[in-house]
Order: structure tokens, then C-alpha cells, then sequence
């Protein structure tokens, strides 16, 4: 294999990351919608049509159909819906916005009516379609994430949460956190006809502040605690089993330093209560 | 006796406002395929199509869509043979069978052919166009053909032929479909014309295999044909030892339960195919393995030794096959059945040394 022949498969392989495993499929048996738009085959004979497996083909037809590319024709077989056809991406978003008013807006400018409200939250947040990926989001959902404004391509945002945020929020809403504080929320969102995942990215940081300072004091009290507490005690326990009058020194030292330890944290008054009662 | 039909012939008024209903649409018709052709935009085309979908012609709109499509001028021809396929009045007559045929047949677009043969799905005429020049025809009249006795033929044809593989690919899937009664009629057509080995053992491989076990295998007799000359009796015991090879090599979970049922049952039956049965056993994957450990057990449930060690054998090569919880259970069922005599576990002691 040639250094160019080599660079391709690795482009092609590179770009395959970004592709749904079922796009292909997909786009296969649409085609075959689109070269007869009459078409009502059944599962049965779109496979033998397409030449996919019947275990492949079943969910790939009922995405499309969810999708609205595809409906039910008669029992079993699945015709292209037409009726969903003139319905834009554009136009899906724009039945969002609740006001009668919003909703006029948005009619005339669609790509501009959800921007505005999206910049205006205080934290990040996007839109993401099960479909298209990612529809609409604020800058601040850019900076906080550390993401490129320009083209991001959904599988960069599954790269930085760690999952596919649109599988993730396909039940209940879920939170993520991620370093630096940084808290994700991803839920279903339906509005209108919009159907996908609001995901909210908000820095959390005093929380998360609180949280590592917590981690970190815990951390330094079992460290401390090892060395001045713990490997004294642990020469004292020998010394008791065997002593030795060439330890003697050694042995108070040790009883100095865990003393001097409980006195670092207040408790050697209670040391001393014990040894007076 | 004659039955009173009368009440049959007689249009009640409902019914005749159903009828104008119907013929209103036809006036439409010839504009809605243009306003589809010509759409500027995706939307419009598609609100067109939903329209020609939702309409359904009358005679009078069949008798345009036929017009339209055999006008070769005519741009919305395409769309006319596509709504013919999906407005399937004409299927009430022979006649009406026999125009889409006659337009399949004269229609020299080979997309606008291979659309008017969609509309023949399910009927036994699609099967005149498998052999059709144009491969795209060829593979609509092959999703379109029925396995029937009267499709057959020309099915075998198109396989004998072996230049197509699209073709083949779906005429094989189809034939995992096809009625046990019919394997019969099909072996007879075999003898019809020179088959290549690869060939038949795909056709085999495709065919349910309890009938050719039964045709084959295990009936005494050959098929009448097979009778006439030598040749075609060589033929015929080439068709048996490639049945046998193409059961062996890849058994159902149907056959090696007969076959172990049997072998159970039917001493003579159990020599006579003792060869097949082991041979079959040996390349049975671990999940059938595991179903057929479990198929011995319910076999040899209070059973005869006789029985049991006619069984054994498969189960002592299925054991070498299996592992985890299918192994263990072959190992308990074999130490079960040494309990019972001490001639039981001499025999299958021998069987597990490859002494048996």
C-alpha cells in the first residue's frame, strides 16, 4: 500500500468515528423509498430487497419511522411519509417558543428566534437532535466545555462528556460532572415538535471547590494521622510485647510525638481526663 | 338448484355514490402526475404524491395510467406504472393481469419496465420476466415472484443459470420459504436441464431439509425420472450425495431432533443412518449441541438401555464439542446412565474410548 493509498483508508477510517454505524443503512433504504415512492414493502422484502439483515434492517425502520421518514402501510409493511416531508428543521425548533408572539417571530426569522434566548441564560446550554445533533447553542456552552464554535460535529461534544449525550438523556434527565467543576445536565427535551436534549452546562464551582477542599483536608488529617499516630503506636505495640531497656528513649519519644499530634487537634485534654480517672 | 344472485347485480344507491366518488377522481389524475413531475421543490412533489396515493382510480383512471404509460413521449410515465403497482384494482380480472403483463412486456425503459413489473408482486406472471435481458427488470420480477409449482421453472432457470448473483442471492433467501409439498415438484424439474454442482448445493442449502432428508435419504426409492437411463440415474445419485453432504455440514435443529427421535425409536432406522447422525453431530455448533443435550435427556427419560446406548454415541461426540454448563450436563447424563447396569457403562466406557 502507497503512503497516499495508506493516508486515505486512515481519512476514511478517521471520518467513519464520526458516522452512525447506521447511517448507511439508513440512506439505503431511503433510497429505495425514493427511487419508487409507492413502495410498501414489509420488513420481509425490504430485506431481500436491500439485501441487510432482518435483525439489522427492524431497528434501522423503526428510527425511521420514529424519524417521520417512514409510516406504517397496512400490518406489516412501511411506506415513505409523505406528510412529514415539508416539515423543515427549521421549522421544528420554531414551534418552541411558548408566547403567540415568539411563535410569529420565529415563524419569520427561525435560525435567529431560539439564538437570543439560548445567549441569554447565565449558563451553557444546547439543543441537541436525535437526528442532526447539534441544532442551536450559547457561547457560553462553547467556553465552558472548551469546544469550537465553528462546525462542531456531535461526536466532538460525546468526546469531551464522555458519552453520547442524546443516548444518555433518552429516559430520565441525568447530571454529569466533569473536571474542573463543571456540571452537565442532559434532558429530554419535546417542544412542539421539537423533539431532543437540552444539555446545561453551569460551572458549579463553589460546590465543587467545597467538595475538593473536603477531599483535600480528609486527605493531609489520614496522611498526618499515618505518620504521627499510627507508626508510633505500631513501635509502642513492639516495645510492649518485647521490651527493651535500649528502647526506653525511643518508646517515650513515640508516646511525644502522638501527643503532639492530639494537641495539633485539641484533643489532649481528653487524653489527659482518661489518665487522671 | 340455482343460487339467487339477483340481489348481487342489484346497485343500490349508497353504493352508486361510491362509484361516482370514484370516477371524480379521474379527471385530476393526469394533473396531479404533472404537478408530481414538475415540482419545483421536495414539499410540493411530496403533497403530489400523497395526493395520487390517497386517490384511487377508477376504470377510466387505470385506462389513462395505461395510456400515459405507453406513450413513450409522455414524461409522466414513470410515476403512471408506480401508481398502477400501488392502485391494484385491476387484480380483480384476468384481463387486467393480462395488460399489465402485456405493457411489462412491450415496455423497453427498463425503469419504467422493472416499475410495471413491481406492480405484478405476488402474482405468478412476474415470473416471465426473472429471465428478463436487463438485470434491474430481473430483480423486481424476482421480488415479485411467488414460489409456486407454476413459478418454479423459471426460478430454477434463472439458478441454473448462475450469471446473476443479485438474482440468485434473493431466489435462494425466498426458497427457505417454500412449502415442503412443493420440494417434491422441484427435484422433479431438476432433471430438466444441467446444473453445476455449486449451483445445486445453494439450491439445496436453501430448501427445508426434512423433505430432502426424506426424499433422499431416507426414502428407498428414487424418483420415477431417475429410473428411465443411466445417466439420469447418476445423476440422481449425485443429487443424493450432495443432499447428504449439505445436511451434514450445516444441520437443522429439526433434522438432528428427528434424526435422534428416530435413532431412539427405530433400531434399523439408527443403523441405517448412524453414518449421518454422527457426522451431523460432529459439526453441530455449541448453541444446537446445547439444545440437543437437552432433547437426549427428555429422549432417554425412562427409557430402554437398548435405547439409551443407540443414543449415547451422540451424546458422547456432542460432549467433545461442548463446554461449561452444556458439558457438565452431558457428563451427569452420561454418569447417570453407567448407574444403571454395569453392561450400560461397559458399553458407553467403550464409546468414550473410541472403542464402541
Amino acid at each position: 500500500m502507497g503512503c497516499d493509498q495508506y493516508a486515505l483508508t486512515q481519512v476514511e477510517e478517521l471520518l467513519s468515528l464520526f458516522k452512525s454505524p447506521k447511517a448507511d443503512v439508513q440512506k439505503q433504504i431511503l433510497n429505495e423509498y425514493l427511487k419508487n415512492p409507492f413502495l410498501d414493502d414489509d420488513v420481509q422484502m425490504l430485506a431481500l430487497r436491500t439485501g441487510i439483515d432482518r435483525d439489522i434492517l427492524a431497528p434501522v425502520l423503526a428510527e425511521l419511522r420514529d424519524a417521520g421518514f417512514l409510516q406504517s402501510a397496512g400490518r406489516r409493511g412501511q411506506m415513505l411519509d409523505l406528510q412529514q416531508i415539508d416539515i423543515t428543521p427549521e421549522t421544528k425548533i420554531l414551534a418552541l417558543p411558548s408566547s403567540d408572539l415568539e411563535n410569529e417571530l420565529a415563524a419569520e426569522e427561525p435560525a435567529l428566534a431560539l439564538a437570543p434566548l439560548l445567549e441569554a441564560l447565565p449558563y451553557g446550554a444546547a439543543l441537541l437532535d436525535y437526528d442532526e445533533g447539534l441544532v442551536e447553542a450559547n457561547d457560553a456552552f462553547y467556553e465552558l466545555l472548551g469546544l469550537p464554535a465553528e462546525g462542531l460535529h456531535i461526536a466532538q461534544i460525546a468526546v469531551r462528556l464522555g458519552c453520547d449525550p442524546r443516548v444518555e438523556a433518552d429516559g430520565d434527565p441525568i447530571a454529569l460532572v466533569l473536571e474542573q467543576g463543571l456540571e452537565v445536565q442532559l434532558r429530554p427535551c419535546a417542544i412542539g415538535e421539537f423533539s431532543g436534549v437540552l444539555a446545561v452546562v453551569s460551572p458549579a464551582a463553589l460546590g465543587w471547590e467545597m467538595a475538593q477542599a473536603q477531599v483535600q483536608i480528609q486527605e493531609d488529617l489520614f496522611a498526618h494521622l499515618r505518620e504521627e499516630v499510627a507508626g508510633p503506636a505500631a513501635f509502642l505495640h513492639a516495645f510492649l510485647e518485647k521490651p527493651k531497656k535500649a528502647d526506653l528513649g525511643a518508646a517515650r519519644a513515640a508516646v511525644e510525638r502522638i501527643n503532639a499530634f492530639l494537641a495539633t487537634y485539641m484533643l489532649d485534654d481528653l487524653s489527659d481526663e482518661d489518665h487522671v480517672e | 338448484m340455482v343460487m339467487d344472485i339477483r340481489h348481487l347485480l342489484a346497485v343500490d344507491d349508497a353504493q352508486a355514490e361510491k362509484v361516482d366518488d370514484i370516477k371524480e377522481v379521474a379527471p385530476g389524475l393526469g394533473e396531479w402526475l404533472y404537478e408530481c413531475v414538475e415540482a419545483s421543490d421536495f414539499a410540493a412533489q411530496a403533497r403530489a404524491l400523497l395526493q395520487l396515493r390517497l386517490s384511487v382510480p377508477s376504470e377510466e383512471g387505470i385506462e389513462l395510467l395505461r395510456a400515459i404509460v405507453a406513450d413513450v413521449a409522455d414524461v409522466r410515465r414513470l410515476l403512471a406504472a408506480q401508481m398502477l403497482g400501488h392502485h391494484r384494482i385491476w387484480l380483480a380480472t384476468a384481463a387486467g393481469v393480462r395488460r399489465q403483463v402485456v405493457l411489462a412486456r412491450e415496455e423497453e425503459d427498463s425503469v419504467v419496465a422493472a416499475a410495471l413489473v413491481w406492480g405484478l408482486h405476488q402474482c405468478d406472471e412476474a415470473a416471465e420476466f426473472i429471465g428478463h435481458a436487463d438485470s434491474q427488470v430481473a430483480r423486481e420480477a424476482v421480488l415479485a415472484t411467488p414460489i409456486s409449482r407454476r413459478t418454479l421453472s423459471p426460478i430454477l432457470a434463472a439458478l441454473r443459470a448462475e450469471n446473476r448473483p443479485e438474482v440468485e442471492r434473493i431466489l435462494l433467501h425466498k426458497m427457505h420459504q417454500i412449502h415442503p409439498s412443493l420440494v417434491r415438484y422441484l427435484v422433479d424439474l431438476l432433471a430438466e436441464g444441467s446444473w453445476g454442482d455449486e449451483a445445486l448445493r445453494s439450491l439445496f442449502a436453501s430448501l427445508p431439509q426434512m423433505p430432502l432428508f426424506e426424499l433422499f435419504l431416507d426414502g428407498r426409492q428414487p424418483a420415477a425420472w431417475a429410473l428411465g437411463d443411466a445417466e439420469r440415474s447418476r445423476f440422481w445419485q449425485r443429487l443424493v450425495r450432495l443432499v447428504s453432504s449439505v445436511l451434514v455440514e450445516c444441520p437443522g435443529n429439526e433434522l438432528m431432533r428427528y434424526l435422534l427421535s428416530r435413532s431412539g425409536d427405530d433400531e434399523s432406522f439408527a443403523r441405517r443412518h448412524a453414518q449421518l447422525l454422527r457426522a451431523a453431530v460432529q459439526r453441530a455448533d455449541a448453541d444446537l449441541g446445547a439444545v440437543l443435550v437437552g432433547h437426549v435427556e427428555r429422549l432417554t427419560f425412562g427409557a430402554s438401555e437398548d435405547k439409551v446406548v443407540r443414543l449415547a454415541q451422540a451424546l458422547v461426540d456432542l460432549s467433545v464439542r461442548l463446554d461449561g454448563d452444556a458439558a457438565n450436563k452431558v457428563n451427569s447424563l452420561l454418569e447417570e446412565w453407567k448407574s444403571r447396569s454395569a453392561d450400560l457403562k461397559l458399553k458407553i466406557y467403550h464409546l468414550e474410548q473410541g472403542i464402541g
